[in-house]
């Protein structure tokens, strides 16, 4: 890198590359244009993985790059942005895969004097990477190896102090489980299985610590509009989240028979009372918990009501109470407390764990699988089963590989209601009872996924009607989706979304104070739409085609078992699909051309 | 004395409904009142609701909480009656107003939902227009807006 280059404020105008073969470690210069065009995290991620060459490797070879983003705005005092995007080829989609945490990761990482940390080949043994600001070391895991998450980062504290933030894979990663996470302080890069690729490459730990801060453009203005934003996120606008966390969605959802249930059979659970926060708290007590860096605080624990009070309480939010409740048909909440608590202690994705079990306890009831003792309801069976994913052990085995492949070996028509999106399980938005979700999930670049596209706000309100999808949700879809790719390349959390009125024109002034740049709204719904587009590209690299920007044949041939109305015709969804690729600027099959490539200055192949 | 009122931030109907409040007392009943709101004109029903019980009830309308207004209300669900047929959505929400003050907090203000709230008639339509009609035996689901998960 040239000793002269001055990069724009808010950034180092560098990325850490380090090849675990080789113990190489390079810093690469990221230039004001790239940085301006991809801005961080999601999308820098996605500006990286391209220039690697990744998407048409293995995403568990030795060849394959994983890279830790952070944004502009880590290490400021804006609330929430104490975040960083872990982006890599999926194991379990073999598209892009882009999972987001909050952790002192995040600032510390950036504190290494870097805008991102890549990293290719893979490690001779077990080992702990650490990146001690100019010091790179591969060292031996040893007895690292084999714990849980937990264990893992205390035994990291105590060895390596203070001063340093760590990353881990629990041992469903190690066993390379296509949907393992990397956990960072107890909360996890969830989604798609970034953990099995750092297993893949021997990698149990990354360790950071640093001491390089980068200017702000504006110092004054920044802390003018940080106080003012921490003082709104105090506000009505994130009050659920506060209050009740994510959680409370549970009853409403159910209401509204948008609540999947017994693998997406239902959209109503006939026991969900038992499942709600309130019974949880009462029965054995709530906390609330925070990510590093932010003033609203979402995170609400819950006790067992069998645990010692020495023990910490377990994170709940909407998504494991759905997956890991009425979509296993369980009531039980000591379970499913325990169940997310072991899923949290593996290391494993519990959406794509919840999905994948429910779908063998339906095919185990239909007689595609021998399993007797997997049958909905029984919490026993969903906690074995948990224990044999995180092993490997058994039916653990066909598992762990999530139920797009589960379904391609039980065969029969077990495919027509395996849950999943081009390979990710679907989330806990019931997909015919709110349609413009259904449409976010069908195109969705990571497949099945409600962080990327934010489309059931649009079915939450008056603007569809969410029983019908129709050209006029198109457009909305592909409004919340721009929202959330700034979002989660700025990064912020998208519990703030509602503190905004006019949110690319905040995203803006953000920016501007930060980098110094003279961003306009304009030209951040053009920055999201290139940043949507290298990834649809990235998936055309690695072999996407048109049949899987689809749902499983159960939600366009059937109507929801409790709910007529809720149905959705295939000829519905391709032409909402088709639009919104034109709207999007591609082709209408969602292929882009090379022209169009170089229009969006997207990168070349390697 | 309308004036003050200052649509939109309350419905027409909910303007004149409380300037007549103001100027005849408590009980403008079944006035009926010409507005040319809109492209065309219409006539508009105004009403005292009347769940103070003291009135025969014409119109039952439930209301089911979720999220922070379940939070605030401190109960899962009321039922509301009003002495009139017809009722609109804002009737409701100023039932609910006076029944639970605490729902100010956040959840509801200038006689409409909070920006952070969003209601829905049983558990099928969204709706944000105040003047919506509510018919008896109706359900007004009451909610946190944001449904991010
Ligand atoms: S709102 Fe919740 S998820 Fe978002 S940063 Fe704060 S604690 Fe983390």
């Amino acid at each position: 890198m040239p000793n002269n280059y001055q990069p724009p404020p808010g950034y180092h105008g560098c990325y850490l590359r380090i090849d675990l073969s080789t113990g190489v470690a390079q810093r690469v210069e990221l230039t004001p244009t790239v940085l301006r065009n991809y801005l961080g995290g999601s999308g820098l991620g996605t500006y990286l993985l391209l220039r690697e060459g990744s998407a048409t490797v293995d995403p568990l070879s030795a060849a394959a790059a994983i890279a830790f983003v952070f944004s502009p705005l880590v290490g400021s005092p804006l609330t929430t942005s104490a975040k960083f995007a872990v982006v890599s080829k999926s194991p379990l989609t073999n598209r892009i895969n882009d999972s987001l945490a909050s952790s002192g990761f995040a600032i510390a990482g950036k504190q290494t004097g870097c805008d991102a940390i890549v990293l290719v080949g893979s490690a001779d043994r077990p080992a702990v990477l650490v990146v001690d600001e100019g010091d790179v070391r591969v060292e031996p895991a040893k007895e690292l190896w084999g714990s849980d998450c937990a264990a893992a980062q205390q035994s990291l504290s105590q060895q390596y102090g203070p001063g340093f933030r760590h990353a881990v894979i629990g041992p469903a990663g190690e066993r390379r489980v296509r949907y393992a996470t990397i956990s960072h302080d107890g909360r996890h890069a969830g989604r798609g299985g970034s953990g099995a690729v750092l297993g893949a490459k021997n990698i149990k730990a990354i360790v950071v610590r640093g001491t390089q801060r980068c200017r702000w453009a504006d110092p004054a203005g920044l802390t003018r509009l940080a106080k003012e934003l921490s003082s709104r996120s105090l506000g009505p606008a994130t009050a659920k989240y506060r209050e009740l966390g994510t959680a409370s969605n549970l009853l409403l959802f159910n209401r509204l028979g948008a609540l999947p249930s017994r693998n997406f059979q239902q959209g109503q659970f006939a026991d969900v009372a038992a499942l709600d926060p309130v019974v949880l708290a009462e029965k054995g007590g709530h906390a609330r918990s925070t990510c590093a860096a932010c003033t609203i605080g979402c995170e609400h624990l819950y006790s067992l009501g069998s645990s010692s009070e020495a023990e910490p309480g377990v994170r709940v939010e909407y998504e494991n109470l759905f997956a890991l409740g009425p979509l296993c048909g369980i009531s039980d909440s000591e379970v499913v407390l325990q169940a997310s608590r072991r899923c949290d202690e593996l290391g494993i994705d519990t959406i794509s764990t919840g999905g994948t079990i429910s779908f063998a306890m339906e095919c185990v009831e239909r007689g595609l699988l021998d399993l007797p003792w997997l049958t909905f309801g029984d919490g026993t069976a969903l906690l074995r089963a948990i224990d044999l994913i995180g092993q490997r052990d058994g039916v653990g085995d066909w598992l762990a590989e999530g139920s797009r492949r589960l379904a391609d070996r039980l065969g029969g028509d077990s495919a027509r209601f395996a849950p999943h999106v081009k390979g990710l399980e679907i989330p806990g938005y019931e997909p015919r009872a709110l349609q413009t979700m259904a449409l976010g999930f069908a195109v969705g670049s990571r497949g099945a996924d409600h962080n990327r596209s934010g489309a059931y706000e649009v079915d939450f309100s008056e603007r569809v009607n969410r029983y019908a999808l129709t050209s006029q949700s198109v457009p909305l879809a592909i409004e919340t989706e721009n929202a959330a790719t700034i979002m989660d390349s700025m990064i912020l959390c998208k519990f703030l979304r509602r503190v905004f009125t006019e949110f690319f024109q905040s995203a803006a002034e953000m920016l501007e104070v930060t980098t110094g740049w003279d961003v306009s709204a304009e030209e951040l719904v053009a920055t999201a739409n290139r940043i949507v587009s290298a990834k649809k590209l990235f998936n055309i690299r690695a072999g996407w085609t048109p049949q899987e920007d689809s749902l499983p044949d159960r939600f366009l041939q059937e109507p929801q078992q409790d709910n007529s109305e809720a149905r959705l015709s295939p000829e519905q969804l391709r032409v909402a699909v088709r639009l919104y690729n034109e709207l999007r600027g591609w082709n209408a099959d969602g292929s882009i051309t090379s022209g169009r490539a170089d229009n969006l200055g997207l990168p070349a192949n390697g | 004395m309308l004036t003050e009122l200052r649509p939109p931030v309350a419905s027409f109907h909910q303007c004149v409904f409380r300037a007549l409040r103001t100027i005849v007392g408590q009980h403008p009943v079944g006035v009926m009142i010409l507005s040319n709101a809109g492209s065309g004109a219409t006539i508009s029903r105004l009403h005292r609701l009347a769940y103070d019980e003291q009135m025969v009830a014409q119109t039952k309308v439930d209301v089911e909480f979720y999220g922070v207004p379940r939070q605030r209300a401190g109960v899962d669900r009321v039922q509301l009656a009003f002495a009139t047929s017809s009722v609109v959505a804002a009737d409701v929400i100023e039932a609910l107003v006076r029944r639970f003050p605490t729902l100010s907090n956040g959840c509801l203000e200038n006689g409409w939902l909070h920006a952070s709230c969003a209601a829905n008639v049983d558990g099928c339509d969204f709706i944000s227009d105040p003047a919506t009609p509510l018919s008896c035996g109706q359900t007004l689901l009451v909610m946190s807006a944001d449904a991010g998960g």
